[in-house]
């Protein structure tokens, strides 16, 4: 689903943070990235996301090179295959949790009318139905987290990638979390997870050490 | 289409979920629209009331005067029709002096007979409509006639009358034959009369020279030294000048507000942009490209810019109607209108640009 392919990236050229790396993410399989601070992780995972470019090497999307697209490709690739779970929630403090959880669709071309119908499905299923008109700046952490992960799963993303999805919530939060990446690997998708979680890495397929 | 409307609902949504921002905006564009047309717009209002003024005194008028034995005829109607460029003509006889027939010996009043097919500009009856002996006057005429209701009869020195109609607004183009008495007659092609003077009026001031010579070789006198021509090419060059030098004012005053305005509508969206950048940053993340995040603020702002531009004009239009000032015209508040929107526009594109290349590894990640 998702090949890593003599990645080389550094924000000094001089001197990279990631070298001639390759990996590859199957569809059906949750991966755990792990590693001290400072190692790239997060870097790693927006390289793998299309969001930055390697200095050399590349990254194979579906077979696909995705080296040498132009911004707008890219960007319908990551609307389209990738979803996003950001450490913080990433959530947009002036729109409305369902504005949120819906934002996506924009990106993907698709009706806003049918988004919010599948939006809702979601909200019920994490158990934030209830906060669809409040803004985040009403809902907790946990909360706002499993609102992140609803926007992330509203395109049934081919590609899920999390950086940190659990650590700002408690045990039971995490759980619904990690639950909700299993169901989405089962379902076909590749799952890429950078943590410094044991719980959640000890729950993922494999873990792959930066 | 369905992509562009949610573009805009998307842009419209944004702008209602940031109410300072919008406000600000808004507030900036009414703000350049207020200042354009109360510098700009007063000074077209006043250029506007100048040139009416000068177009009062007759800027587009053609007098021809032509003495009893010069050959100048009704007929000369006919031929001055076919000339294109001309909005009004007629001719009139030489004076008749009248007086009241009510008051024998008293004041003697100039009269005229009148050929036009276009009396009705002047508030007369078409000529058709009305017997030969019937005539209007003006409140000057009346005035000496001792006549103040307009009602009663007027008769020549050879004892032909004329009975009086009604009041004529003299127009500022025949007030040279205040105090004017008129009485309306048939143009007959068959059997013209003579007259004493032709009056065109010219579509523009700067069709005056032009029309003027075409309507010299129309005359067809017998005695053309017997003729003399009277234009207001003089004036109608005065509006040329006026028009063209509070034009130019006007335009250049509307070229610097605008770009100082741009500036600063630039500037403040470019610190609005910083401020949401980690917004910019989740919609590259999350699949929106850069040109998606541009139309959507550009929509955002010609929005804005919109309410502001009306806002703009419907302030200024009340405050220049309360302190008595000229206003501009509809087409000229149109105008400042589409380029306060346009100005709006091209302002945020530096932003919108910016917002697009926010990197979304720097705002997203989380230290």
């Amino acid at each position: 689903m998702l090949v890593a392919r003599g990645l080389t990236f550094g924000y000094d050229p001089g001197k990279p943070i990631l070298h001639d790396w390759d990996a590859t993410f199957e569809a059906g399989e949750v991966v755990a990235v792990t590693g001290p601070s400072g190692r790239g992780k997060s870097t790693l995972l927006y390289l793998l996301g299309l969001m930055l470019k390697p200095l050399a090497g590349e990254v194979l999307v579906a077979g696909k090179s995705a080296a040498g697209l132009r911004d707008k490709r890219r960007a319908g690739l990551r609307a389209n295959l990738f979803g996003f779970v950001f450490q913080d929630a990433a959530l947009d403090a002036s729109r409305t949790v369902l504005d949120n959880v819906v934002e996506t669709a924009l990106y993907r071309g698709d009706s806003r009318g049918a988004a919010i119908g599948r939006a809702r499905e979601l909200m019920a299923q994490f158990g934030v139905d209830l906060r669809a008109e409040a803004k985040p700046g009403q809902v907790s952490g946990g909360q706002a987290q499993r609102i992140a992960l609803c926007r992330a799963l509203l395109g049934d993303p081919r590609i899920l990638l999390a950086d940190e999805p659990t650590g700002n919530l408690d045990p039971a939060s995490a759980s619904v979390v990690v639950d909700a990446f299993h169901a989405q690997a089962a379902s076909g998708a590749a799952v890429i997870v950078v943590t410094h979680d044991p719980s959640l890495v000890a729950r993922c397929d494999r873990t792959i050490n930066l | 289409m369905r992509r562009l409307g949610a573009v805009i609902i998307e842009a419209l949504a944004t702008a209602r979920a940031q109410p300072v921002s919008s406000v600000v905006s808004i507030v900036i564009v009414a703000g350049m629209v207020g200042a354009v047309l109360l510098t700009t717009g007063r000074t077209v209002g006043a250029e506007q009331a100048v040139l009416n003024s000068i177009d009062s005194a007759g800027t587009r008028s053609i007098v021809i005067r032509a003495e009893g034995d010069a050959g100048l005829d009704t007929s000369v109607l006919e031929r001055i029709g076919n000339i294109d460029g001309i909005a009004w003509s007629g001719v009139f006889s030489s004076v008749q002096d009248v007086t009241n027939a009510a008051v024998p010996g008293g004041t003697t009043v100039p009269a005229r007979l009148a050929w036009s097919d276009q009396l009705g500009e002047l508030g007369l009856p078409a000529a058709q409509a009305v017997q030969n002996r019937t005539a209007w006057a003006s409140n000057a005429a009346l005035d000496q006639l001792g006549m103040p209701d307009a009602t009663g009869g007027v008769v020549t020195g050879a004892g032909a009358e004329f009975a009086i109609a009604g009041r004529i607004p003299v127009p500022d183009y025949l007030r040279f034959l205040e105090p004017l008495i008129v009485a309306p007659q048939q143009i007959d092609s068959d059997d013209p009369h003579t007259v004493s003077i032709l009056v065109v009026i010219a579509e523009r001031p700067d069709l005056v020279s032009p029309v003027s010579q075409v309507v010299l070789s129309v005359l067809a006198v017998d005695d053309p030294t017997k003729v003399t021509l009277t234009t207001s090419e003089g004036l109608a060059t005065l509006r040329a000048l006026i028009e063209g030098q509070l034009g130019s004012f006007g335009r250049n005053l509307v070229i610097v507000i605008f770009a100082l305005t741009a500036s600063l509508v630039a500037a403040i969206l470019y610190g609005f942009v910083m401020l949401r950048r980690k917004d910019f940053g989740r919609r590259r993340a999350l699949g929106a490209s850069q040109g998606l995040i541009i139309g959507l603020l550009l929509t955002q702002m010609a929005f804005l810019s919109g309410i502001g531009a009306v806002i703009g004009c419907a302030a200024t239009a009340i405050s220049l109607v309360i302190t008595g000032d000229p206003l501009p015209g509809i087409a000229f508040f149109v105008a400042v209108s589409v380029l306060a929107i346009a100005v709006g526009v091209i302002a945020a594109l530096l932003p919108a640009s910016v917002a697009a290349r926010r990197d979304p590894l720097a705002e997203l990640r989380v230290p």
